[in-house]
């Protein structure tokens, strides 16, 4: 008994340094670094400035219900960057754009690539795993996202109607005063900022000392009180869950061995990335927690490709996720929609892993 | 008056239901506040971003979190 209490401890123990180590000692352990933790918090920043200065109108009127339809799946696979900054909010939008908008097709397409390309999860991507499985992840999010929409489009063309009504379907009003090319150099100058965050000190600066100029030139204290608010409520809704979600993976990073993984997921074959497919559609992830979690598995020794095969069907989807969709769409449609998914994104993983990383 | 306060039970949601019952009260008008909080009711208004807010079966605000003053105006109208 005692025995067993003191493994409980010490898994308890390598769970809070695998958390410490994740935020302030990227290398191993070695340095103390707060480079993770401001850069993290810039990307939140970027976050709430999307929220707050970027028109949403601008993009949500491609999916009113007279849109192209083209044109519609082709912005709800890129739109997830302006407006899944949250995932609280992609449920409402995706049962409306199927009931009052463009339809099934363009909000399955949206619900899809939303979480893997909105620009926090970008960044931990590329930071935590590497530009390549990175640049596949956004690709392949956006190109299955179209494929998949289709794909239920094409399924139940006969079952789902468009409602013509354009009364009932209702935009977001735009708050900021700002104008289009003021709001295009803040962010250039903030992403700027982001990516030199990451390599150089002083372009990093120059950008900043810039920032600060355009935000004394162009804002006002409301703008800037807004753009706080907005910041601090996503830090507020993401950063407890995300933790929690590092500590339940420093968890298994101390439980699980390398044979086990290996085992499991060490090769990439039809049947790993089906497995990590298949366990990323059921798997709840907090928001962006998927990324640590994969870093792990691959320390652990995951193959990329299955990494690559959950990381497009985890996110996406969840056990607790699937039953609010079940309720929109109904359990057919559902199930019709994960089966999709789980198998593209292990064909995916698949060919990612044959062809991309070796 | 029929107000309905459309939204999940976030924050925001809250925040927009206090102030619609100030506005009504200061305002002194016969209104009922009611809570939509049923993802498929949402959709049925169409609206893309929570909170909203629904007067008389019309959709005046959407997305956003108008203050008590504010919401006064709107339903004087």
């Amino acid at each position: 008994m005692t025995d067993f209490l003191r493994n409980v401890l010490e898994v308890l123990f390598d769970a809070l340094i695998f958390l410490r180590n994740y935020a302030f000692y990227p290398d191993d352990g070695e340095t103390f670094s707060l480079m993770r933790v401001l850069s993290l918090f810039i990307a939140f920043s970027i976050s709430g400035a999307i929220v707050v200065f970027l028109s949403q109108n601008a993009v949500l009127k491609f999916f009113g219900p007279k849109s192209k339809k083209g044109l519609s799946y082709l912005v709800a696979s890129v739109s997830g960057f302006i407006l899944a900054v949250c995932s609280c909010s992609v449920l409402p939008m995706f049962a409306s754009i199927r009931k009052k908008g463009a339809g099934l097709g363009p909000a399955v397409a949206f619900l899809f690539s939303g979480p893997a390309i909105n620009i926090l999860a970008i960044f931990l991507t590329f930071t935590d795993l590497g530009a390549d499985i990175g640049i596949v992840r956004i690709v392949s999010a956006i190109v299955l996202a179209n494929v998949i929409g289709f794909a239920m489009f094409f399924l139940y063309r006969k079952s789902e109607t468009v409602d013509e009504d354009e009364k009932t379907f209702h935009l977001v009003e735009d708050t900021s005063n700002l104008k289009v090319w003021q709001r295009a150099l803040f962010f250039l100058t903030l992403v700027a900022i982001l990516v030199f965050s990451v390599y150089w000190a002083l372009p990093t600066a120059i950008f900043a000392v810039l920032l600060a100029v355009q935000v004394a030139l162009f804002f006002s204290l409301e703008d800037l009180k807004e753009w706080g608010e907005a910041t601090w409520d996503l830090v507020k809704k993401i950063i407890p869950l995300f933790l929690i979600g590092v500590f339940i993976v420093g968890i298994l990073d101390s439980t699980l061995s390398d044979e086990f993984v290996v085992s499991l997921v060490g090769t990439n074959n039809y049947l790993t990335n089906l497995l990590a497919a298949f366990f990323g559609t059921t798997m709840y992830f907090a928001t962006l927690s998927e990324v640590p979690f994969l870093l792990s598995m691959l320390d652990l020794g995951m193959h990329m490709g299955p990494a690559t095969a959950l990381l497009l069907a985890g996110p996406a989807l969840s056990i607790p996720n699937m039953i609010v969709i079940a309720k929109v769409l109904g359990k057919k449609k559902t199930l019709t929609f994960v089966v999709l998914v789980a198998v593209f994104a292990a064909l995916v993983g698949l060919i990612a892993g044959t062809f991309i990383y070796s | 008056m029929e107000i309905k306060v459309l939204g999940k039970g976030c924050k925001k949601c809250n925040l927009l239901e206090q102030h619609a019952k100030q506005a009504v009260k200061s305002l002194g008008i016969e209104a009922s506040v009611e809570k939509v909080t049923d993802i498929n009711d949402i959709a049925e208004y169409g609206v893309m971003k929570t909170p909203a807010l629904v007067v008389d079966g019309e959709v005046v605000v959407a997305g956003k979190v108008p203050k008590a003053s504010q919401l006064k105006e709107m339903f004087k109208k």
